[in-house]
């Protein structure tokens, strides 16, 4: 009743103090980041295959690029959504003491990510992957999980950070 | 003296739900040398802004929080807390269910 009254006369009004809950699932992992950012040099790489061999068609050309850049755009887009989830919702203020840059770094991810679904550069794709691994690096140091870098097992075979578990 | 505050969100739950509001006292110097572990209190905190969680743990100048609730923020990420953080003192919840004072501990989370 008191609840109700509170709530009708100027609820909207008092102070709000946070108890808040996102579901914290606790399940974070830049492996996807990583995945996504490889396909981007992969899309560029084959898209660059496709115009150097003459196609049997100017539509199976059309239908080919359309589709790698479909992917492109798709796993670029990737990347900045799941670096804002592990930026947004995992790193926190003992984090950010211990990574001043990591602002900067995710800032730069955003940037790139872009760049790569505007354009068709090989070296921002490059450069996304680069920006990625650091993240990843700078990710698994906060758990305490030591890292290596190795060149992917398939193509577009990069350099990139897996983690020593 | 006395405010009224309203709660946002379900990391205290089961003591306080989203949309209760509680009634907290003003916390002096004096008040907050008094506080006891178990008690639920109103904070201006660093980073996560004005919250409110039970205390975990208090010594000297500084105490520890915690959420009742399994799913709120931990410990850990709240990090220590100067004691002139604490603003108020939760006293009693007014809940849709009724008028209800507040327990000081919930005793599985200590």
């Amino acid at each position: 009743m008191l609840h109700r009254v509170i709530d009708a006369l100027n609820g909207d009004k008092i102070d709000a103090l946070n108890a808040h809950c996102d579901v914290p699932c606790a399940i974070y992992d830049p492996a996807p980041i990583l995945i996504s950012a490889l396909t981007v040099v992969r899309m560029i790489d084959i898209m660059e295959e496709w115009m150097s061999h003459k196609p049997d068609s100017e539509l199976a050309l059309q239908n080919a690029i359309s589709r790698c850049v479909a992917q492109k755009e798709k796993h670029a887009e990737d990347v900045k959504h799941e670096v804002r989830v592990i930026w947004g919702d995992y790193l926190k203020a003992p984090q950010f003491e211990k990574h001043p840059n990591a602002h900067e770094l995710v800032h730069n991810i955003m940037l790139t990510g872009s760049k790569c679904k505007q354009g068709v550069s090989r070296d921002d794709a490059l450069q996304l992957v680069e920006l990625c691994n650091q993240f990843a690096e700078m990710f698994w140091e906060t758990k305490g999980v030591e890292t290596k870098r190795a060149v992917c097992p398939y193509k577009p075979s990069l350099e990139t950070v897996y983690p020593v578990l | 003296m006395f405010r009224l505050f309203r709660v946002r969100g379900r990391s205290m739950l089961p003591t306080l739900s989203d949309g209760d509001f509680v009634v907290a006292r003003r916390l002096d110097s004096t008040a907050r040398r008094r506080l006891q572990a178990g008690r639920v209190v109103c904070v201006e905190h660093r980073h996560l802004g004005p919250i409110i969680k039970r205390i975990r743990k208090i010594e000297a100048e500084q105490c520890e929080l915690v959420s009742d609730g399994q799913l709120g923020a931990e410990s850990e990420t709240m990090g220590s807390v100067d004691l002139h953080r604490l603003t108020h003192a939760a006293c009693f919840a007014i809940t849709p269910r009724g008028f209800k004072r507040m327990n000081l501990a919930v005793a599985d989370r200590f």
